[in-house]
């Protein structure tokens, strides 16, 4: 698409729950085909972050672009036209648990393809396969490990194939092995795909292994902001902390 | 105060409910699925009950048009009071136990769950999926289940009577027919469409309005049930009134 | 599993509609919407439970339903009824049929009820308007029944004059009947206490009728009109049916009776078997009667019914003091005491063995003395007074007592009087009244309570 125009920018994006401001005044621009990390402490506002790219949550004040459109006064159905351009993965996988794992990762393409449904259940397979989970089809989301969950839900952010990604913690609770697997996959994906990766972690290591960029967010704010190698020189405790964590989690 | 606001957003929610139900696209095959989970599931239910309901009150009118002789207008009298009041309200009652606490759970559990966020995400719009599905469904099954409550109570009434006088089925229903008009089924009948139409979408407004976590989705569940019984308690008077007003007895 | 959950929904989407649907059918089917049909009118005077949807059967078989009632344009018309029937008992109506309300039990629905025609009448097509029969309510049928018994009444007053006594007593009877029914209403219970009485009043008659049946001869088809009256008989059915169980039991008696009375004069009249069945039948009757007398006499002592019977004369003389009878206590504000005396001498004579009897010329003096009364009414209660003087000797109480039995026997027996309306009261040798002057009397009175409505120009006491 419109390679010119960042594919997700944040203007001024301000977010309170009561009395509580989550978001202050967050301005944030992701060129398409970059991806970015985003970083902070537990309850900074990384997921209501994500959340607010995806219309999921409006701002109080600012804007929110995608690709050039500011989706913060669209309507239901043309937000869903954005919204199929965005693969999301919830923090806690959010898999529908009345349908099988399978149907899950089919559940985009039978609500957005004209495919067919063989077609739909070899892409979902294929997907599965590609998070580990080949032989997990016909499971239910219940029988499931949490980690299991987490592999699923971002099988079902990638079944549109979208251009931008956005995981919440896409391996937090695997195994190091199962987690590197998971970082491959999405530095592929940027690669071969240039999908815009925009990716909540605690995990120093894998953030170093996708971003092109590392933004902190603290106390609603963005604190730091820049390429792995510079962050690391910075003189911010906070973030010099995380910087020299090997980050389990 | 919080009443008011209350009162007046499922007041909106109701209306969007019927908007969006006449605006298509229909989401056809998920009407069809909760068709299956609130209509067909509940068919023992009320099939169950009907005929329970149907030998008490059978009972009941024999003991009392017995002490005048008119033991002949047992199955007479035993069908009005089915078809009139007792067979929609009955239905009404025992659906917005099941119906509505089912609804109520499934929603709340999936909004603390961020599956209905997750839909949004998938580019689905989570009202029309999940509640207006909800409620076509339950406003085809209400009536529908009435009349399967209307006959297994006259049944119900049928063996009660056959086992003391040996009246034959056939004759048994004649006798029932003789003293219901048009204006007496088809009205009471239909009516219990708004039942449907109450129990689902007081059961979705709670349920989609669930805040804190499994403690939050157990109150829903219980709330719509309460809601839900007591709207369709005060419609029905409405409701009796109306048709009174268009059928004078 | 998905087309199996589909088919399932398919399956209770349709047993749903079937059984709604089959519903709606048996009712169109009931109210034959889907048989052929046609439409005919009849006509009622008062349409009590009809309203539109009313059932109409044919011989008792649902057959419609009614269309519309028309109010009358004037009081003098009828109301217009419009049903709709189905077109296969359309044969079955023909022009002589008839419809009627009819009430479906006593608490059921009223419905219009067609006859079937006879054959020999066309049958009806469709607009035609058939006769309508007026639903009876059950009010009316106790007035119809009252106009009845006047009806008999009258005819009976007229009959002949040979025959009198006994039908006159009957008469008595049958307007005792009417004054009941027409006091306790719709009481079915009483409405039986009355079927008994006027079975009872019959009975003792045809009781009566044993000394006086050699004159009964030629009379005898008067009576047999009254008693075979099918008038009487149907309207008294109609009033209920334990009333009706005891006219049927009356009628059965009087029956018998007349079927005894009948062979008594017939051609083969003078046999013993004859006699002999005519003896038990009045056994039977007066046994039945003295059981039902019984009832009577407790339904005259019941507080409800006393002031009933007292109007009607009915006064239990036991419950009577001599000082309250000769204070007048049975003439009241509406009834005058019209008493004629009749001295001793003419009246008696005594065997040698110390008995009293009534002599020729007393009966002859008692005969005339009647004449005079019998202009009052025939219920009029009569009251033989006894009176004995000191001076003649033994108990005068006594005396008196065997002097005024005598004297109603002989009336009893020559005048037909009803025995319940003719009693004896001994009043010793206290007569304050008497002609004599000096406040004792030797002799009877004949004393007649007479209403003071049918007094009317014979308003004087005559004195003998
Ligand atoms: N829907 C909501 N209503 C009220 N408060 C909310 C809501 N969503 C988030 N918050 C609050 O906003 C703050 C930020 O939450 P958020 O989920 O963004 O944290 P986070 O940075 O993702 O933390 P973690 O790393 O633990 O996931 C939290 O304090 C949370 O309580
Ligand atoms: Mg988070």
């Amino acid at each position: 698409m419109a390679t010119d125009r960042p594919a997700v920018e944040l203007r001024a994006v301000s977010k309170s729950f009561g009395t509580r401001k989550v978001l202050d005044d967050v301005s944030l621009t992701i060129e398409a085909g970059r991806s970015i990390c985003i970083l902070g402490r537990s309850g900074t506002g990384k997921s209501v972050s994500l959340k607010t790219i995806i219309g999921l949550i409006r701002p109080d004040t600012g804007g929110v672009l995608i690709e050039g459109e500011d989706i913060t006064g669209l309507s239901s159905r043309e937000l869903s036209r954005v919204r199929k351009r965005i693969g999301f993965l919830f923090q806690y996988a959010a898999l529908f648990d009345s349908i099988s794992v399978g149907e899950n990762v089919a559940f985009p393409l039978r609500r957005h393809s004209d495919l067919a449904n063989d077609e739909i259940r070899s892409r979902a397979s294929h997907l599965l396969t590609q998070v580990g989970l080949g032989r997990e089809y016909d499971k239910m989301p219940s029988d499931l490990s949490g980690g299991m969950k987490k592999r699923a839900g971002l099988a079902r952010a990638l079944a549109l194939q979208p251009p931008i990604l956005l995981a919440d913690e896409p391996s937090a609770g695997l195994d190091p092995v199962t987690a590197g697997e998971i970082d491959a996959l999405l530095v592929t994906l940027k690669q071969q795909s240039s999908t815009t990766l925009i990716v909540v972690t605690h995990n120093i290591p894998s953030a170093r292994t996708i971003a092109d960029e590392l933004v902190f967010l603290h106390e609603g704010r963005i604190i730091a902001q820049g390429a792995p190698a510079a962050l690391d020189r910075s003189d911010i405790p906070l973030v010099r902390q995380f910087m020299t964590s090997e980050g389990a989690g | 105060m919080h009443l008011l606001v209350v009162v007046g957003e499922a007041a909106r929610f109701a209306g969007r409910v019927i908007v969006e139900s006449v605006r298509p696209p229909y989401e056809f095959r998920e009407t069809l699925r909760q068709l299956f989970e609130l209509g067909c599931r509940s068919v023992p239910l009320i099939a169950a009950s009907g005929f329970a309901v149907g030998i008490v009150l059978s009972m009941h009118t024999r003991a009392s048009l017995a002490r005048f002789g008119a033991e002949a207008l047992i199955p007479a009298g035993l069908a009005i009071a089915l078809v009139r009041e007792t067979g929609p309200l009955t239905a009404g009652l025992l659906l917005s136990g099941r119906i509505g606490a089912g609804i109520g759970a499934e929603l709340g559990a999936m909004k603390v769950t961020e599956q209905i966020d997750a839909l949004e995400a998938t580019a689905v719009d989570s009202f029309r999926y999940l509640v207006v599905t909800r409620v076509i469904a339950c406003v085809i099954a209400l009536p529908l289940l009435t009349s399967l409550m209307n006959f297994t109570g006259m049944f119900g009434g049928y063996v009660a009577e056959t086992s003391i006088t040996g009246t034959p089925f056939q004759a048994y229903f004649r006798q029932a027919f003789t003293a219901i008009e048009f204006s007496d089924l088809i009205p009471a009948t239909l009516k219990t469409m708004v039942f449907g139409f109450i129990i689902a979408s007081v059961a979705s407004y709670l349920g989609i309005n669930t805040n804190s976590g499994t403690e939050g989705v157990g109150r829903a569940s219980t709330q719509s049930v309460v809601a839900s019984s007591i709207l369709l308690i005060a419609a029905n008077v409405l409701l009796v009134r109306i048709i009174f007003f268009f059928y004078p007895v | 599993m998905n087309r199996m959950r589909s088919a399932l929904v398919g399956a209770f989407v349709l047993v749903g509609l079937l059984l709604f649907g089959t519903g709606l059918f048996l009712i169109g089917d009931r109210r034959l919407l889907f048989v052929e049909q046609f439409e005919i009118n009849s006509t009622f005077g008062k349409v009590t439970g009809l309203e539109v949807g009313t059932a109409v059967t044919v011989a008792g078989l649902a057959a419609g339903e009614v269309l519309e009632i028309t109010l009358p344009s004037r009081p003098s018309d009828r109301f217009h009824v419009r049903m709709r029937l189905r077109e296969d008992v359309r044969h079955l109506i023909r022009a002589d049929s008839t419809a009627g309300v009819q009430t479906d039990g006593i608490v059921g629905n009223a419905f219009i009820q067609i006859s079937v025609g006879t054959d020999a009448s066309p049958p009806v097509t469709a607009g035609d308007t058939i006769t309508g029969i007026d639903p009876i309510e059950f009010a009316d049928l106790i007035q119809e029944g009252r106009d009845t018994f006047r009806t008999v009444s009258q005819e009976i007053i007229d009959l002949q004059d040979d025959v009198s006594g006994a039908v006159a007593a009957l008469t008595e009877t049958v307007e005792t009947a009417n004054g009941v029914i027409e006091n306790v209403g719709q009481d079915l219970e009483t409405l039986t206490a009355t079927g008994s009485r006027i079975a009872t009043d019959v009975e003792g008659t045809i009781a009566d009728l044993r000394v006086t049946v050699n004159d009964v001869g030629n009379g005898q088809g008067s009576i047999g009109r009254l008693l075979t009256d099918d008038t009487l008989y149907e309207r008294l059915t109609g009033i209920g049916s334990e009333a009706q169980l005891a006219v049927r039991n009356l009628r059965e008696t009087t029956d018998r009776a007349r079927a005894a009375v009948e062979g008594f004069t017939g051609p083969n009249g003078t046999s013993q078997q004859i006699s002999q069945t005519l003896r038990n039948t009045l056994a039977e009757v007066q046994e039945v009667t003295s059981d039902l007398a019984e009832g009577t006499e407790a339904l005259k002592r019941n507080f409800l019914f006393r002031g009933f019977f007292r109007q009607r004369g009915f006064f239990d003389l036991d419950t009577i003091s001599t000082q309250a009878y000769q204070a007048g206590i049975l003439e009241g504000d509406d009834r005058t005491a019209l008493r004629v005396w009749v001295d001793a001498g003419v009246l008696f004579a005594v065997d040698p063995d110390g008995v009293q009897r009534l002599t020729e010329e007393g009966r002859r003096r008692i005969d005339s003395v009647m004449a005079d009364l019998v202009r009052y009414p025939r219920d009029s209660p009569l009251i033989v007074e006894g009176y004995a003087d000191a001076s003649e000797g033994g108990a005068p109480y006594l005396r008196s007592v065997d002097r005024a039995q005598l004297v109603r026997g002989y009336l009893l027996q020559r005048f037909r009087r009803q025995a319940t309306l003719t009693d004896i009261m001994a009043l010793g040798e206290s007569a304050p009244d008497s002609p004599r002057g000096d406040g004792r009397w030797s002799g009877v009175a004949l004393t007649l309570f007479v209403r003071n409505d049918a007094l009317g120009a014979f308003a004087n006491t005559s004195t003998r």
